[in-house]
């Protein structure tokens, strides 16, 4: 009985760990910034096994310039960072339908979407993101491996 | 008889006369009759010549004038040239050294007063600005050291946006934009410039690579990063065929290049270099050493690579006054792209002039030249 308990446990929470990470790779988006119109953005997550845990880094592209998620911390269901735009904002994005709904432009949304919040100044800016996971099956260290190979490899010695 | 006789005596002398008036006066018509036509013909002839003559002069002296105000308009534009690139260089050098100042750019004075100033004095500003380099850019690109103004422009960018944070939303969203558009400019220039290279290049030689890498690979590291793992290291392929062979090289000059890669920043869009470059050494290449010396270093730089250099302007100075330039071609999240070319000193900037020695090797090299072809002629002529 103890070890089929054991056995559920550990299914949990290998399970919550898989739901909970982000893919690598390419993400793409959308972001609509405070009294703005939507606009299309590209994120590039990152992540990095430190024994049991796993680190994950987010770069937002928008306008042609990298934006941190800093202090970027990811569970099951949201993941919560500060993004600096010149403003300080805190930002929750949602996996879960039913927080989506309660925001106006995430509902049926696919992926993470959620709200960055700045209110400071007695002023309260609001920015909307919504983040879309590649579409291709993340590549395997092996291919990964290869194609940086390839890269790495001199193109052209014409000199 | 003697009547008669005497009329016989007298009648003979008289027809010879007759006979010779008759002919005499054929010559005499033909010569009363030819006079003025000779005469005609001569003035006809005079005229004619007269006429061809004045033609020919008025053609001659036509052609001469032609080309004489064909010289003076040559001159003259290229003298209002000059003058209008002189008058535009000042004017857009004073004006690019303006200050980016906002009417009132205090929080403290837009809660009080109102607004005296908005966000979009300063965007409007800073637009101008480029569009002065832009001027600048495309007009003097090719003599003047302008990577300067490029870092000093993208930098202001940044710090007048900053310090107006308070009427400019979400400034770094705003500064994307124009720093795209002086990266843009930027890379317009240096694919100009090695278009001017490559136009002039002998097609026999190949003076150009291309160096791709992840950007990740070469990322400025994080703190935990291990910041000897972010380097890529590249080198061109020292192969003896190649070496043997005559693909490589630009006026005979062998050179191989190996080149450091790291500390790629995404938000300014720069990359550390290190480069090395060999040269095969002349005895050598000649052949008439036969020792087993390798390739020798010849330059070795350590800079930060950015859009804003320009192969013309930036570029190190090698033997036979040859250049070596690398540039960015792309950089993004993914993937820097860089090119390397190597070029003869006449097409690098008028501000670099060669050096004396360069000079007189030059003459050297082009007088042993003519020899050597004057020589090879006699020979196919025997």
């Amino acid at each position: 009985m103890v070890r089929i308990l054991v056995l559920l446990i550990t299914a949990l929470i290998s399970h919550s760990v898989f739901a909970a990470g982000l893919v690598e790779g390419q993400w793409n988006g959308k972001i609509t910034m405070h009294g703005k119109k939507s606009d299309e953005v590209r994120f590039r997550v990152r992540s990095k096994q430190n024994d049991d845990l796993v680190s994950y880094k987010v770069d937002m592209f928008y306008k042609e310039r990298p934006f941190k998620f800093e202090k970027l911390t990811v569970d099951t269901k949201e993941m919560k960072f500060v993004l600096d735009t010149g403003v300080e904002y805190d930002c929750v994005l949602s996996l879960d339908d039913k927080e989506k709904k309660d925001i106006e432009d995430c509902k049926n949304k696919e992926g993470y979407c959620g709200k960055c919040i700045h209110s400071g100044d007695g002023e309260v800016r609001k920015i909307i993101i919504n983040m879309l996971p590649p579409l291709e099956a993340p590549e395997t260290s092996e291919q990964d491996d290869a194609e940086a190979e390839k890269i790495m490899d001199p193109i052209d010695l014409s000199l | 008889m003697s009547e008669n006789e005497q009329q016989d005596d007298s009648n003979p002398p008289a027809a010879p006369a007759a006979v010779a008036k008759s002919q005499k006066d054929i010559w005499d018509k033909i010569e009363i009759l030819s006079r003025p036509i000779i005469a005609s013909l001569t003035a006809a002839v005079i005229a004619i010549i007269g006429f061809f003559g004045q033609n020919t002069i008025t053609e001659l002296s036509s052609q001469e004038q032609n080309a004489r105000l064909y010289t003076e308009l040559l001159s003259r534009r290229e003298e209002a040239e000059s003058s209008l690139r002189k008058d535009m260089f000042k004017e857009i050098m004073s004006g690019f050294f303006t200050k980016i100042e906002a009417k009132g750019n205090s929080k403290e004075q837009i809660l009080e007063g109102g607004e005296e100033y908005k966000g979009d004095d300063i965007k409007d500003n800073l637009s101008k600005k480029i569009l002065k380099l832009e001027m600048l850019a495309l007009n003097f690109g090719d003599s003047l050291s302008i990577g300067p103004l490029f870092t000093e422009l993208s930098s202001d960018i940044e710090r007048v946006l900053m310090a107006n944070r308070n009427t400019i939303d979400d400034w770094k969203t705003v500064a994307g934009p124009y720093q795209k558009r002086l990266r843009s400019l930027a890379k317009r220039l240096a694919s100009r410039q090695l278009a001017t290279i490559s136009s002039g290049r002998n097609s026999s030689d190949k003076n150009e690579f291309k160096i791709s890498v992840k950007t990740e690979l070469v990322e400025v590291p994080d703190e935990d990063e291990d910041s000897e793992s972010k380097v890529f290291y590249w080198m061109s392929e020292e192969d003896q065929n190649v070496v043997d062979g005559d693909k490589l090289k630009l006026d005979g000059v062998i050179r191989f290049f190996e080149i450091t890669l790291s500390n790629a920043d995404l938000e300014n869009y720069t990359v550390s270099v290190s480069i090395k470059i060999l040269e095969i050494p002349e005895d050598k290449f000649n052949k008439k050493d036969n020792s087993t010396r390798g390739p020798e270093i010849v330059a070795h730089e350590d800079f930060n690579l950015d859009f804003f250099n320009f192969p013309l302007i930036d570029n190190t100075r090698l033997s036979h006054n040859h250049r070596f330039a690398l540039i960015i071609e792309e950089f993004d999240s993914n993937t820097i792209e860089l090119k390397g070319v190597l070029f003869p000193g006449v097409y690098a900037s008028q501000r670099d002039k060669p050096f004396l020695n360069e000079a007189i090797d030059d003459l050297k090299a082009n007088k042993d030249k003519n020899e050597d072809s004057a020589k090879a002629q006699e020979e196919t002529v025997n």
